[in-house]
């Protein structure tokens, strides 16, 4: 029986394959090939490293590659973006390989072209462990997460009306329906997606309309259950590519800083390359079908993380597939403000201009010693997605800047948000069960029950103010870092009436309260009935020759 | 760095991609709906080796058919059918009805649509819906034909005869016909076989041991679900707004 990737492991044959191209040697100033591919096999565990002849034109060799080799996961080192795509997806497909889990590294323009050759082998390196770790972290896709893209020709011929156009394949977000918390509210990616593609079903699940979705992994990012994953860029691919960029091998690349770049955005960075244009080594570009997907947390975990800087490269185009510009405009002016605060320099988060090349390289210019070297006591957890990390990134840089800040920054785009509850809670739960973060909830005991809220897991998403019925719950975008570093409190403290007759419970006393305010005193026998029995008792009671109302 | 043959393919409207007519990708499309309907009856012996002998022909255009995304659920399939040669046919047969029909230990997964479809809503009226269906498109199920309107097999065989219909009008150069048919397929897709497919495909992975089993209705899921987001991509571009007709 042929093989199936599927059951490859680690031990039984080789679990990555990584083939470079032959023409990096004299891109530029070049890499020194064998130098990386020896490197490879001896550092990264479980890697087969190759240096094809012109790899970049030859999808055949890519593809007789991929038949002799074992290899569960593959990377290509390629001189530039422009490469066979459909050709290199069909060949993977043909043995087994799953398409959009082999990752694709432009060392033309990230390495070859921009640094001097020690230091450009070096980035290659550190960039190609990177791709290991993130092609290994790929969780496999469905029939779900693809969508065939046809290119409709412009101009119309009558043989090109009866023949199929160009097909192309994209992916597309896909739900975990285990973990998505639809059921208990949750509408946050719904909410997110800029397109309306992402909407509830008569069904009772959240379903995608592949055809106006288009790709922009904003709802990946958004999902406070990480529930969704998008091939390519799924939670945990992303987070295993940014330990290893900021906590893999000892190289000596430093200062080390993220450059979130959108896919459609890249030839900003070949441009730069083309025209000659260098720029610190340490700038470690993290490719993106979007910057919609790039939050503050992602942007300040980085940071945390030992970053010296991140930044966010979004695209050339009018027709960017996010087309919200200001979101990630406001997202970074949130990260800076909060910097600010904190005493630390705001720079370290920016916002890149890719129209204009000499502004680009001079923005890309310097970059600042971080205040703790990235590999150095570095917090281990890389997470970018849970509200828990957005918690960890903001209280971790408070700390890292020994920031004697414990005030608020109020900002629209504050990642975590503030509930605030005026008088007047009935307890109903309405807010607890809007949440989809679990930032709010209820605990009960004998005697009572009390609302708490945890500043830690709140994502801001003000789901909770327009469900309450009584309008007493106000969400505030601010983050609190007294709130944040608190945890879990009491909101609302509410006494529990029970039954007379049997002990069950009846309702919240502020809800009885409610009740009594309502109905005045002009019905005052059916209220004391209400409020002293329980719904099964009060049955018993009117038609079981019980004690009638008062 | 970047040679002739580069721009060759681009040239040439995609990578790796030969121009396909849409009569023939409808008549590919024809087979294989047949194909995964013939694999969902009862496998007689003859049945048996006309899917064995289908399934190495299709072996034989592996590296056509790897230009669609769907091939990644398709090759473990033909691992599997070309194997079907050497295996008793008696165990296939045993196979299918532990599945399919009657299982000690488990409820079989009932290759119905009304088995999904119909939780808490009308019994028969799926059926019913399907016949009318049928009817419209001028067809009746034949007497000869022991299963109801709503198994797998009769849905993928109706599909199978609606693309035979659009393979015909492109082949006449009638383009409003061809267009016709693109919609009936994709809202029949739609309105059943994408509805209900994946579960009882996902209840056969769980359940079969056999593995044959699992792996038709895996390759005949991602083949639907392909479909029907070619055919809304389709529509879509033939459609008023896409502006692919003159």
């Amino acid at each position: 029986m042929p093989r199936t990737r599927e059951d490859t492991t680690a031990g039984e044959g080789l679990e990555a394959l990584v083939l470079l191209c032959t023409e990096l040697e004299g891109l530029g100033p070049g890499l020194d090939l064998e130098h990386i591919s020896g490197w490879l096999k001896g550092v990264v565990p479980a890697v087969e490293a190759q240096v094809v002849p012109d790899l970049c034109n030859r999808p055949e060799e890519i593809a007789e590659t991929f038949r002799r080799s074992r290899a569960a996961r593959v990377v290509l080192g390629l001189c530039s973006r422009d490469y066979p795509q459909v050709e290199v997806q069909a060949h993977a497909r043909r043995v087994g390989l799953e398409p959009f889990g082999v990752e694709v590294v432009n060392l033309g323009a990230y390495c070859a072209q921009v640094h001097q050759r020690s230091e450009a082998t070096d980035k290659a390196k550190l960039l190609l462990e990177a791709a290991v770790a993130k092609a290994r972290a790929f969780p496999g896709s469905d029939p779900e997460s693809v969508k065939p893209v046809i290119s409709w020709d412009q101009t119309v011929s009558r043989r090109a009306l009866f023949t199929l156009p160009p097909l192309q394949y994209e992916p597309v977000p896909s739900i975990r329906r285990g973990d998505c918390a639809f059921d208990e509210g949750c509408r946050v990616c719904a909410k997110t997606c800029p397109r309306h593609a992402l909407e509830p079903s008569e069904q009772g699940l959240m379903v995608l309309d592949k055809l106006r979705c288009t790709g922009c992994g904003a709802c990946v990012s958004a999902c406070p259950q990480t529930a969704i994953d998008l091939p390519g860029v799924s939670p945990q691919q992303i987070n295993a590519q940014i330990a290893a960029l900021l906590n893999g091998a000892p190289l000596p690349i430093h200062p080390r800083a993220i450059l979130f770049v959108c896919a459609r955005g890249t030839q900003a960075l070949e441009g730069l390359a083309q025209e000659g244009f260098s720029y610190p080594a340490g700038w470690l570009p993290v490719e993106i079908p979007c910057v919609g997907m790039v939050t503050p947390t992602w942007l300040l975990q980085c940071l945390n993380l030992g970053a010296a800087s991140t930044a966010v490269l979004p695209c050339l185009r009018d027709d960017c597939r996010f087309g919200q510009r200001e979101v990630t405009e406001g997202r970074v002016a949130y990260c800076r403000e909060f910097l600010d605060a904190l005493g630390a320099p705001p720079d370290s988060v920016r916002l890149l201009d890719p129209h204009d090349v000499g502004e680009l390289a001079r923005a890309l210019g310097s970059l600042p010693e971080p205040e703790r070297e990235a590999g150095k006591d570095r917090p281990r957890d890389v997470a970018l997605f849970t509200p828990q990390a957005t918690a960890r990134a903001l209280l971790g840089l408070a700390e890292r800047f020994a920031s004697s800040f414990d005030g608020s920054v109020a900002h629209p785009y504050s990642p975590v948000g503030v509930v605030q509850l005026a008088p007047g809670c009935t307890s109903c739960e309405a807010c607890v069960h809007a949440c989809p973060s679990g930032a709010l909830s209820m605990e009960r005991d004998e005697e009572g029950r009390a609302l708490t809220f945890d500043a830690g897991l709140c994502i801001g998403c003000e789901a909770c103010a327009p469900v309450c019925p009584e309008k007493v719950v106000r969400v505030e975008k601010v983050t609190d870092l007294s709130r944040l570093a608190q945890g879990k409190h009491t909101l609302h403290l509410d006494s529990q009436i029970r039954c007379e007759a049997c002990g069950a419970p009846v309702a919240p006393g502020a809800m009885l309260s409610r009740i009594a305010g309502m109905l005045g005193s002009e019905d005052s026998g059916t209220l004391s009935f209400i409020t002293r029995y329980c719904t099964s008792c009060r049955g018993t009671l009117m038609f079981g020759g019980g004690p009638p109302p008062e | 760095m970047r040679t002739d043959r580069t721009e060759h393919r681009k040239a040439n409207g995609g990578y790796g991609q030969e121009a396909l007519e849409l009569a023939d990708l409808a008549r590919f499309r024809q087979a294989a709906y047949r194909l995964f309907s013939t694999m969902l009856l009862y496998p007689e012996e003859e049945r048996l080796k006309t899917v064995v002998a289908v399934a190495g022909e299709l072996a034989d255009q592996a590296d056509f058919l790897a230009a669609f995304s769907f091939f990644i659920q398709w090759r473990e399939l033909l691992d599997v059918l070309q194997g079907l040669s050497g295996v008793n046919t008696a165990a296939i047969q045993e196979e299918c009805v532990q599945i399919f029909m009657v299982n000690p230990d488990y409820a079989p997964c009932l290759p119905y649509e009304s088995a999904y479809a119909e939780e808490g809503s009308n019994p028969g009226w799926t059926a019913v819906e399907l016949e009318r269906e049928y009817a419209a498109a001028g067809l009746a199920l034949a007497s000869s034909l022991r299963e109801a309107p709503d198994h797998a097999a009769v849905e993928l065989e109706f599909v199978s005869f609606l693309c035979k219909q659009e393979a015909c009008a492109w082949e006449a150069r009638q383009v409003e016909k061809g267009i016709d048919a693109l919609k009936r397929q994709s809202a029949f897709l739609e309105e059943h076989l994408s509805r209900w497919f994946p579960v009882f495909a996902r209840r056969v992975a769980e359940k079969d041991s056999g593995k044959i089993y699992a792996a038709v209705t895996k390759a005949a899921q991602g083949f639907i679900t392909h479909d029907r987001d070619l055919l809304k991509a389709l529509v879509e571009g033939f459609g008023p707004e896409g502006g692919a007709l003159p």
